[in-house]
Order: C-alpha cells, then sequence, then structure tokens
C-alpha cells in the first residue's frame, strides 16, 4: 500500500537498481577465474544456474514496470520492441555472413542482448519523442 | 479515427493530465488520441465517452479513410 504513494518511475528504477546490481554481482562470480576453471558437474552447473538466476530479478522488474503501464505505453514497448527484434535478427544474421566469409572474428553470443537493449533503448527515446 | 476529446476537454476546463488521471491513463495517451496518432481501445473509448456523458460515436468518429 505505501508503494502506491510513491513515484512509479522512482520506484522503477530503485528497483531496477537492486535487480542491475544483483544481475552484476552474478555476473563477476561466474565470469571470474574460479568459474572458469570449475570441474565436476554439479560445480559447473552451479556456475550457470548462478547466472541466469541473476538475471531473473531484471526480467521480472521490466515485465512488472510493463504491466503496470497503460494500454498506450505498452504500444510503445510492443513497437519499440518489435523494431529492436528484427533489427537484431538483421544484425546477426549479417555478423553470421561477415564471419563465413572471414571478415570478422566470431563474436560472442550474449553482445546479442546488449545490442537489442541498445536498440529498444533508441527506440523507446524516438516513439517517446513522437508522441510527446 | 476523429475525435472530440479536445473540445469536450476545454469545455470543462481539464488539462490532459487531469482527464489522464481521471480515466486511468497517461498524459502522453491523451496527448496521443486528441492528435488523432492513438486510437484507444474499445474499454477505454467507453470510459472516456461515460466520463463526458456521451455515446462512445458522439466523442469518435470513423473517417473515410478508417
Amino acid at each position: 500500500m505505501a508503494e502506491s504513494k510513491r513515484d512509479p518511475g522512482a520506484v522503477f528504477l530503485g528497483q531496477m537498481l537492486v535487480a542491475t546490481v544483483l544481475w552484476a554481482t552474478t555476473f563477476v562470480l561466474t565470469k571470474g577465474e574460479w568459474a572458469q576453471h570449475a570441474e565436476g558437474l554439479p560445480l559447473r552447473l552451479a556456475v550457470v544456474l548462478i547466472g541466469l538466476a541473476g538475471f531473473a530479478p531484471v526480467v521480472f522488474v521490466y515485465v512488472k514496470s510493463i504491466r503496470i503501464q497503460d494500454e498506450f505505453n505498452q504500444r510503445i514497448h510492443l513497437v519499440a520492441l518489435a523494431i529492436a527484434f528484427a533489427s537484431t535478427a538483421v544484425i546477426s544474421y549479417a555478423l553470421d555472413l561477415l564471419h563465413q566469409s572471414g571478415f570478422v572474428p566470431a563474436l560472442p553470443l550474449t553482445g546479442l542482448w546488449a545490442v537489442m537493449t541498445a536498440i529498444w533503448f533508441v527506440c523507446m527515446f524516438a516513439t517517446t519523442r513522437f508522441y510527446r | 479515427m476523429k475525435n472530440r476529446l479536445r473540445v469536450l476537454r476545454a469545455e470543462r476546463n481539464w488539462s490532459q493530465m487531469e482527464l489522464g488521471l481521471r480515466v486511468g491513463v497517461s498524459r502522453q495517451a491523451i496527448n496521443a488520441i486528441e492528435t488523432g496518432k492513438y486510437d484507444p481501445s474499445l474499454p477505454l473509448a467507453m470510459k472516456i465517452a461515460r466520463l463526458f456523458e456521451q455515446s462512445v460515436e458522439e466523442v469518435f468518429q470513423l473517417e473515410e479513410t478508417d
């Protein structure tokens, strides 16, 4: 009940900050020296699960933030996500072809969601300005 | 789709923010509806029409191109 009296934007930013710190912590943990040389099934599985668990709060906060928005803002999100999805598909396909032809080295898959997030941010900014 | 939202709102001296709060959407949503950039869902259109004590057809009209 107390949450409804707070600014929803500030609440979202606060929750996203906490979620990002949690994710960054698990990221550092799973990219550390011990994780790179983890041996045995339980330990290797733990590295994967810890890494994935770190992402859960970010996804939860993001989905929750969209659910509480009105239909218009949800539409803006949908348009931005659709553009980001299509752009990422084209970029990943182009990079794959470039790699196959020897123009670029193999790139890490985790870079793809960073590209998608960046495009999504740009689209959100552009559509928000358009409808302002 | 065209609408009489701006006129109806002005008659009551409501800001876009105030109207948005009354029907549960953001100021940006009201602005987008007024400028014809966004067509509201049926529940939202009915909520707006009910607020102005008019029918949906009196507030929102289809255009030739719709």
